[in-house]
């Protein structure tokens, strides 16, 4: 039986081949905890395994369970010194019974005026971490107690990934991964609620924290939104969002039934019930990019299409009246057609106004200064000072400190612009560089006082196994907390933190010691850290 | 039930291209141009229906398991899906010589229907004996054969400035035939289409637009000529096409000022011989060029040059054995090569080698084939191996199955070309499919059926992820699964009556992901595809009529957007009121509905169109 034979061999063969793996996997930084997945580098009830909890006052840290700023180890425990009646000052200085510690010292009962007693302990329940808002109320890792309430003091989303993450802009403790919709672009809140436009599914997804987890919770239900929406404004009771690429001013409204509204398979209730009410086109090729509003005036940056005469659709900054927002009317554009780019190289490129924000009463707007069909660099980052009146005056960040601006927000009188830089690749194709790339600053007069270069280290140093020590950082969109710039990392899932002192720029975390949020993927070698938000 | 005997056993098939057969729903084992003798197999012949078909895209629409993308109008970009495989996983032939590159997706618009004479769709993987690329399948486009002295012209003129034009003959000319055939296409693809220019506000009324910049202009040809040397026969072929078309981009972000223009062509000659000792021989050589200009668009200072070709010698030797063995061996070598801006200019050899044993049992009515392959493409080393049964039946009936492995090796663009944003990735690994599929069918005189039912493990599939900052680059990730149900009927009562049907039910998954995508459907394959289509009538007056169903896909991985579903009437009557010359006058009116679409993300399809042929044919025989 010959025939038999070939057949069995063949067959043998396809199955030696071996079927593919198959299965659902975790999103990148989560593993497999029960039916679901967990963050077991951050999550203090699993923290390095699945169901390993850490203690009270312990936080979870590269999977490793370590005290939470603010303590200290006291043989087993993580202890305030502050208030803690066993060790009230130091280790073991235990007080006497019936005594409270307050301020680290043994007393007879709570003396300072903001302080209430939680057991033996003199605490601020406005401010206090373990008794925040009433004793034994805890906040979640990454949380900081706010006027008596645990808030994330800012929140990454990681578009690659699909996740967000809230962190403390003070400690840079951070929270868990939390899966939220599937590449989170924009982030924005209304009134305690994370809103996130979703670039792949285009809609805007809600996240509310988990308070029996840590973390965010995705809300179950969605609004539709025009294709790539890119950033989220919000203007209580309005919530306005520039689709990309549907080339669309999209107005929301709370507490209304309109719209695509999406109910979604899973996730808990609550959040903010929105409808759109109104959507006003720009035009095809039109690329809207950001949104800011001045008066009863929105702003919206038109980036323009693919390609030269793509790209001759955009390059204006339109002006849409919302004196009415439920019946937006455009009410002018301002040309960045014909401003002096300062090209070098020999390059032609157009502005691409990309990010735009007030300040000063005025609008600022980043150009990111490219060939319209390659999107090279072939200028240096520049900014639009765009005023109704006075026309646009340019401001030239130097192409040594800043190509290709990416975000811009002010921080008190100052302006701060994050520039992308110059990306080369390697023959391979992987990311091999970032030049000109950081953060600037910008006066009350427009003038730069400050550059920060996001350039790795100097002695990074390579890795046994040949790798570099530090992936270049791309900076990208940046939140602002009082005076520090959390800036996040479009290559590396990192959020650097930077200090406005005395009108220049200090590095609180650097690209070395930078904050590690979101995931490196181990397909694509990066992590995308696509929006920063820093909650009210 | 008749049945061969024993020491009249038939050699598998082994070459392309043979006379033309008529248009059979069977999958047949016995199809002239197709070396897998238990594959599923649907020809369409492509001459009865030169007067509705513009292009290759619209004949093929006709098979089950098929899946078009349409970026809307005559001459426009027009590929196909095969049983979930991605477009650049299914392998298009022109009489047996690949049309493209390794790894990629065939434009199907750019051959027209009147150089061909029927099309071969081949589904399931079929790496075995095709090798690597056939991980959905195979096209074999069968072009017009010479023959008897004759001439033939036609003209079709209508809507959107569309005309086609098409005049050739065939002769006797010194030691053999030949044909000449050439073509030509313009068409400015100005309809009017309706879109939402408020995609996420309710009830906004649509707006009216008109298609810019997708005009077509093209002109071709085909040259055939065929010689009996002694035992052997000779056939050289000549077919190529220069064309210019605008690239309009989508809906939301037209590119106005964008156009393509390419030049291509093949060249093939083969012999075939018949050894007084048994066996044959089959020899093809093959060369091919195709040379491509796109300007204004987002592809490099506005303009990329790439020019892309491929040669190779294929030999095929097949002999009976031991009075039962159909034995095929084939051997092939060849090259690949691109040059493009950046200055890559990848290359790479290729050697292949496939055997293949077809052993009949009881007379002939069980067939059981084994077959493997092993190729060598650049740095991939591929094994194909693949077995097959076909079993005749009683009453009509015969069963098929196949069970094999298949790959699609990465393209030189996914390895090494950057593309506007889209990187490269020299990393990139051969997808691979294991399928399997089982055939029932029945024939009759005047109908015939047949149910396929199939199965496809797709690993390391290709797609562009995001690539930091804004960009996008390959990467083989995704384990999916397609599976589904094939219908092929067709029912002539009378011999001026003909009505065929072919459904496709198709369910793929995302096998291996996040919850994001765990389970989820890949984009763009329709659960259900219907295509039917009735004919009748005699040379004074002909009609037909067809239905185009497509249920709703989804346009990304994780099922959150998705294209409606559409249905399409075709109607066209036709008349032969002269013979000799025969003159024919037809007029066929497309979406006769006039349903409002777009395919892929924002390519919207023509409106109702209607288009008015005059066909002239003189037989020298006749005369």
């Amino acid at each position: 039986m010959n025939w038999l034979r070939s057949v069995v061999a063949v067959l043998a063969l396809v199955l030696l081949a071996g079927c593919p793996p198959s299965g659902v996997v975790c999103r990148e930084g989560t593993t497999p905890c029960g039916l679901g997945c967990v963050d077991t580098a951050n999550d203090v009830r699993n923290c390095g395994a699945c169901g390993s909890a850490c203690g009270a006052s312990e936080q979870c840290a590269s999977g490793v369970c370590t005290c939470t700023p603010g303590t200290t180890r006291c043989g087993a425990a993580c202890v305030v010194l502050d208030y803690d009646a066993r060790h009230c000052g130091a280790c073991g200085n235990a007080c006497a019974t019936g005594q409270v510690c307050e301020s680290g010292v043994c007393r007879a009962s709570c003396s300072v005026g903001s302080t209430i007693r939680c057991g033996d302990s003199c605490v601020d329940p406005l401010t206090d971490l373990q008794h925040c808002g009433q004793c034994d109320t805890a906040c979640e890792q990454g949380q900081t107690c706010r006027a008596g309430a645990c808030v994330y003091e800012a929140v990454a989303a990681c578009y690659w990934s699909g996740q967000a993450v809230g962190f403390s802009a003070t400690t840079g403790s951070r929270g868990p991964l939390s899966d939220l919709g599937t590449n989170p672009g924009a982030l924005a809140s209304y009134q305690g609620t994370l809103l996130a436009a979703d670039g792949t599914d285009n809609r805007l997804y809600q996240a509310v924290a988990n308070v029996t987890g840590g973390g965010f919770s995705q809300v179950a239900r969605a609004n539709a939104t025009g294709a790539v929406p890119n950033q989220v404004l919000v203007d209580a009771p309005y919530v306005y969002i520039a689709n990309a690429a549907s080339g669309t001013l999209q107005v929301l409204k709370a507490g209304v039934d309109a719209g695509d509204v999406i109910e979604l398979d899973a996730g808990v209730q609550g959040g903010v019930r929105l409808g759109t009410v109104a959507e006003l086109p720009f035009g095809m090729n039109s690329y809207p990019q950001g949104v800011a509003k001045l008066g009863d005036s929105l702003w919206v940056p038109l980036y323009g299409g693919f390609g030269a005469s793509g790209a001759d659709a955009g390059q204006v900054v339109v002006r849409v009246s919302v004196a009415d927002p439920e019946m937006p009317v455009e009410a002018g554009r301002v040309s960045l057609k014909d401003i002096d780019l300062k090209p070098f190289d020999g390059g032609t490129p157009v502005a691409r106004p990309w990010a735009i924000t007030t300040h000063h009463g005025t609008l600022y707007v980043a150009l990111n200064n490219l060939n319209p069909d390659t999107y090279a660099v072939e200028g240096p980052g520049l900014l639009a000072r765009v005023d109704a009146d006075a026309g646009v005056t340019v401001i030239d960040l130097g192409a040594a400190d800043c190509l290709n601006p990416q975000w811009l927000a002010p921080v008190g009188d100052a302006l701060a612009v994050s520039c992308g830089g110059r990306v080369t690749y390697s023959p391979t194709f992987t990311v091999e560089s970032v030049t000109a790339a950081g953060l600037v600053l910008l006066d009350g007069q427009d003038q730069k006082v400050a550059a920060w270069s996001s350039a790795c280290p100097a002695d990074a140093g390579v890795l046994a196994d040949g790798g570099v020590a530090c992936m270049p950082m791309m900076p990208g969109r940046f939140a602002v907390k009082g005076q520090r710039i959390l800036l996040g990392d479009q290559n590396a899932g990192r959020i650097v933190f930077l200090d406005v002192v005395d009108g220049g720029l200090v590095e609180v975390k650097g690209v070395g010691d930078a904050l590690n949020l979101c995931p490196i993927s181990p397909l694509t070698g990066a992590g995308n850290v696509s929006d920063v938000l820093a909650t009210p | 039930m008749a049945r061969a005997p024993t020491d009249s056993v038939a050699l598998p098939p082994v070459d392309v291209p043979l006379p033309a057969g008529g248009s059979d729903p069977l999958p047949s084992h016995a199809s002239p141009t197709v070396r897998d003798p238990s594959a599923a197999v649907t020809t369409i012949d492509a001459a009865a229906r030169r007067g509705e078909a513009k292009d290759a895209s619209e004949l093929i629409g006709a098979a089950p398991g098929v899946v078009l993308s349409d970026a809307g109008g005559a001459g426009q970009r027009k590929t196909l899906s095969l049983r979930g495989a991605a477009p650049n996983a299914v392998l298009v032939l022109l009489d047996g010589v690949p049309l493209t590159g390794p790894g990629n997706a065939m434009d199907l618009s750019r051959i027209p229907t009147a150089a061909l004479e029927r099309v071969e769709v081949l589904r399931g993987g079929a790496s075995a004996r095709y090798g690597p690329g056939a991980m959905g399948g195979v096209v074999n486009l069968v072009t017009r054969a010479p023959g008897s002295t004759h001439a033939f012209g036609d003209v079709t003129q209508g809507s959107f400035m569309t005309t086609l034009l098409t005049v050739g003959g065939s002769a006797a000319l010194p030691g053999g035939d030949g044909l000449l055939l050439l073509h030509g296409l313009h068409s400015n693809g100005d309809f009017s289409f309706r879109y939402d220019d408020k995609p996420a506000l309710d009830g906004n009324p649509l707006v009216t637009q008109v298609r810019a910049n997708n005009a077509a202009l093209q002109g071709g040809g085909l040259l055939r000529y065929r010689a009996p040397l002694g035992a052997t026969t000779a056939d050289v072929l000549f077919e190529g096409t220069a064309e210019r078309r605008g690239l309009a981009g989508t809906v939301q972000n037209p590119t106005p000022s964008a156009e393509q223009a390419t030049l291509r062509g093949t060249l093939s000659a083969r012999t075939h011989t018949e050894f007084d000792a048994g066996g044959s021989l089959s020899v093809l050589g093959y060369g091919r060029l195709d040379d491509t200009t796109l300007t204004g668009t987002a592809f490099g200072a506005g303009r990329l040059h790439q020019l892309e070709s491929s040669a190779g010698v294929e030999a095929v030797f097949s002999r009976l054995v031991l009075q039962r063995h159909g034995l095929t061996a084939l051997a092939t070598v060849g090259g690949d090569w691109l040059r493009e801006p950046s200055e890559a200019n990848p290359s790479q050899g290729r050697v292949g080698a496939m055997l293949a044993d077809e052993v009949l049992f009881l007379d002939g009515a069980l067939a059981v084939n084994a077959s493997a392959r092993l190729d060598v493409a650049g740095p991939f080393v591929v094994f194909s191996p693949k077995a097959g049964v076909v079993a005749q039946l009683p009453f009509g009936l015969e069963v098929l199955a196949n069970v094999g492995q298949a790959s699609r090796p990465p393209s030189f663009q996914e390895r090494y070309v950057v593309q506007g944003t889209l990187m490269p990735n020299p990393a990139l690994r051969p997808e691979r499919a294991l399928s399997a599929d089982v055939t029932a069918g029945w024939r009759h005189e005047k109908a015939a059926l047949a149910v396929t039912g199939f199965g496809s493990l797709y690993e390391d599939l290709i797609t562009y992820e995001y690539y930091p900052p804004a960009l996008a680059k390959p990467f083989n990730v995704m384990t999916a699964r397609a599976a589904g149900v094939e219908v092929e009927g067709r029912l002539s009562p009378a011999p001026w009556l003909d009505a065929t049907l072919a459904y496709t039910f198709l369910s793929t998954q995302n096998l291996r992901d996040d919850p994001r995508y765990f389970l989820k459907a890949l984009p763009y394959r329709p659960a259900h595809r219907l295509h039917a289509r009735v004919a009748g009538g005699v040379a004074l007056l002909r009609g037909h009529a067809e239905l185009l169903f497509q249920s709703q896909q989804y346009m990304n991985r994780t099922e959150t957007l998705a294209l409606g579903p559409r249905a399409f009437v075709n109607v066209g009557v036709s008349s032969t009121p002269w013979r000799r010359p025969a003159v024919t006058v037809g007029l066929e009116v497309k979406n006769l509905l006039d349903v409002q679409t777009q395919d892929l993300d924002g390519y919207p399809l023509p409106p109702r169109a209607a288009f008015f042929t005059l066909a002239l044919a003189w037989d020298g025989a006749e005369r």
